[in-house]
């Protein structure tokens, strides 16, 4: 039951570290605090799921999740940046809009996808017949480890370009990155599409993963993205941009394991998972605090 | 090369806090000018630099680079001709970036919107050389986060960061104000040595007299939203303290008074 329990927190930390991993763009790169997160990842399974049963392939219909994500990204990114309402309310604004437009999505709250195919269809033959002899238990977690790792790979490698300097310029130090010629409100709006594609992928995968879509799957998603940054931060620090999404991706498995270490001991029931989940993250931003204090240290931490 | 025609300006207006900054300001600044600016604390000599770089829209009035009309441009799009250095050290650098990736904000001036790769071997060459240049050991320190700098590192940095791909015009906000005066020393001596050798355009705003009696080829004091003093070529290389606070006095008819403003 253990081993069970274990490799089930770290295939969910790895397709919810998708999601993390667009948070960590968002909050620690530009430094936006982002809330259409808890929109756009019901929104890719909005989308993924009511193309996948209208008989598009999942494929396909991932894709178009990934291009719903960038749009309700680029949406806040314009309330914000052209109608200067402020970072929260912009992301507020955005997040609301799309439950109204996730339900016109799926035409109902919830679309089971159990005898549907998805991306996962076929995987086992396939496993089956190439690699004879492989555990099956482990399918999904290798799949995953590997497409996980592909797309912090190419994060990693797109923030080491002209581009991705100039979008952590923009979190950094704005006025220095204009000074050099960079339009802030095209690099903020850019992270932002980034952000909530990655967002909107990780929540199509999740619903193929778990065999539903359901119009209230996002609540909360943004606590446990800032949960899986925060721990991240805690684990690995911010050294590089390599170590610091290792550490993203590390933080949301951590998280996954310690939602269903609790669940497993009965010390809650499935619907406390929110409140649980807003005290690990203020554990988790007090304890650097508390150990400056434990070291006798006076020096703030350096970001408020 | 930069004309400034009737520029006026007023922060506030309407409010009880209205401030009347500038009214027909004009000033044409020519190719290889080296200009150092004095003046009184809201005199509006930040005033000026801000409007010039485009980070302050103007009331009224043109402002022209090159013969181009630039009133208009945004401060992202004058970024691609004017370097700037500010006097926070802290405001010309990405702290929690390393000394090698702000570099390479700066060498891809005005084209950072791009997916080549940010640093490459050949920079990386490049940046090496620039930093043996000035002699501070950062070229050691490529990869050393830039918060991990010191105050006059990071101005010298910044300064290498405005000049490297050559603007037509610099503008340097009391760029040494907030260094000791050791090291405001070495980073005015790398102003001039970059200025000299490069033959950039350059506004120096300044609170130090001596150096804007000693740096450039023209000088001009504002008082009150108006460049009250304009001395150039034979006149500024002999001018020394006395004589230009005996002249201020006899252009406004009062005395010269500048609390922060160091006579030697």
């Amino acid at each position: 039951m253990w081993q069970n329990m274990l490799l089930k927190s770290v295939e969910q930390g790895l397709v919810f570290g998708i999601m993390a991993l667009g948070v960590y763009i968002t909050l620690k790169i530009l430094n936006f605090a982002d809330l259409t997160v808890d929109g756009s990842f019901p929104l890719g399974a909005a989308v993924a799921a009511s193309l996948i049963i209208s008989g598009h392939s999942p494929f396909t219909a991932t894709a178009a999740a990934i291009l719903a994500g960038a749009l309700a990204g680029l949406i806040t990114g314009i309330l914000n940046t052209g109608a200067k309402i402020s970072e929260l309310l912009s992301g507020i604004l955005t997040m609301t809009s799309l439950y109204s437009i996730n339900l016109r999505i799926m035409g109902r709250p919830n679309i089971p996808l159990l005898n549907e195919p998805t991306i996962f269809t076929g995987l086992q033959e396939f496993v089956k017949v190439q690699f004879p002899g492989f555990p099956l238990e482990y399918i999904y977690l290798v799949t995953f480890l590997l497409f996980v790792g592909t797309i912090e790979l190419m994060l990693v490698l797109f923030l080491k370009t002209q581009l991705g300097l100039s979008l952590r310029a923009t979190g950094d130090n704005p006025q220095m990155i204009r000074s050099q010629g960079v339009n802030t409100n095209v690099t903020k709006i850019i992270g932002l599409c980034i952000s909530n594609a990655l967002i909107s992928l990780s929540g199509a995968i999740v619903a193929q993963y778990q065999g539903f879509a359901d119009v209230g799957m996002g609540i909360g998603t943004i606590i446990a993205g800032l949960a899986s940054v925060i721990i991240g931060d805690a684990l690995l620090g911010e050294r590089s941009i390599l170590t610091s999404t290792l550490g993203v991706i590390l933080g949301s498995i951590l998280y996954r394991f310690s939602i269903s270490l609790v669940l497993s001991f009965r010390l809650a029931q499935a619907s406390d998972l929110k409140l649980l989940t807003a005290i690990v993250v203020v554990i988790a931003l007090t304890i650097p605090r508390f150990k400056n204090l434990m070291r006798g240290s006076i020096i703030p931490s350096e970001r408020g | 090369m930069l004309v400034l025609e009737n520029i006026s300006k007023t922060f506030n207006a309407g409010t009880p806090n209205e401030n009347r900054v500038f009214e027909g300001l004009s000033l044409e600044v020519n190719e290889g000018d080296f200009i150092t600016v004095i003046g009184s604390n809201g005199a509006g000599k930040s005033t000026l630099l801000n409007i010039i770089a485009g980070v302050i829209p103007v009331d009224g009035g043109k402002i022209y680079l090159d013969g181009k009309n630039i009133t208009n441009l945004p401060e992202y799009k004058r970024a691609a001709f004017i370097g700037r250095v500010f006097q926070d050290p802290m405001l010309g650098t990405s702290p929690s970036m390393t000394v090698e990736e702000n570099l390479s904000l700066a060498y891809a001036r005005a084209c950072n919107i791009s997916l080549r790769w940010g640093l490459t071997a050949k920079k990386r060459q490049i940046f090496k050389r620039y930093l043996s240049n000035i002699s501070l050991g950062l070229e050691e320190r490529l990869s050393e986060k830039v918060k991990s700098l010191s105050g006059g590192q990071r101005q010298a940095l910044t300064l290498i960061m405005a000049t490297m791909k050559k603007p037509r015009i610099l503008l340097l906000d009391e760029h040494t104000g907030a260094l000791d005066p050791k090291t405001a020393i070495i980073v005015n001596d790398l102003t001039e040595r970059i200025v000299k050798e490069e033959k950039i355009t350059t506004i120096m705003v300044t609170h130090n007299l001596e150096d804007a009696i000693r740096m450039g080829n023209r000088l001009l004091m504002m008082h009150h939203g108006k460049i009250v003093l304009d001395i150039r070529g034979k006149e500024k290389a002999a001018m020394t303290i006395e004589r230009l606070l005996k002249k201020f006095e006899e252009v406004q008819g009062e005395k010269f008074a500048e609390d922060r403003m160091m006579l030697a």
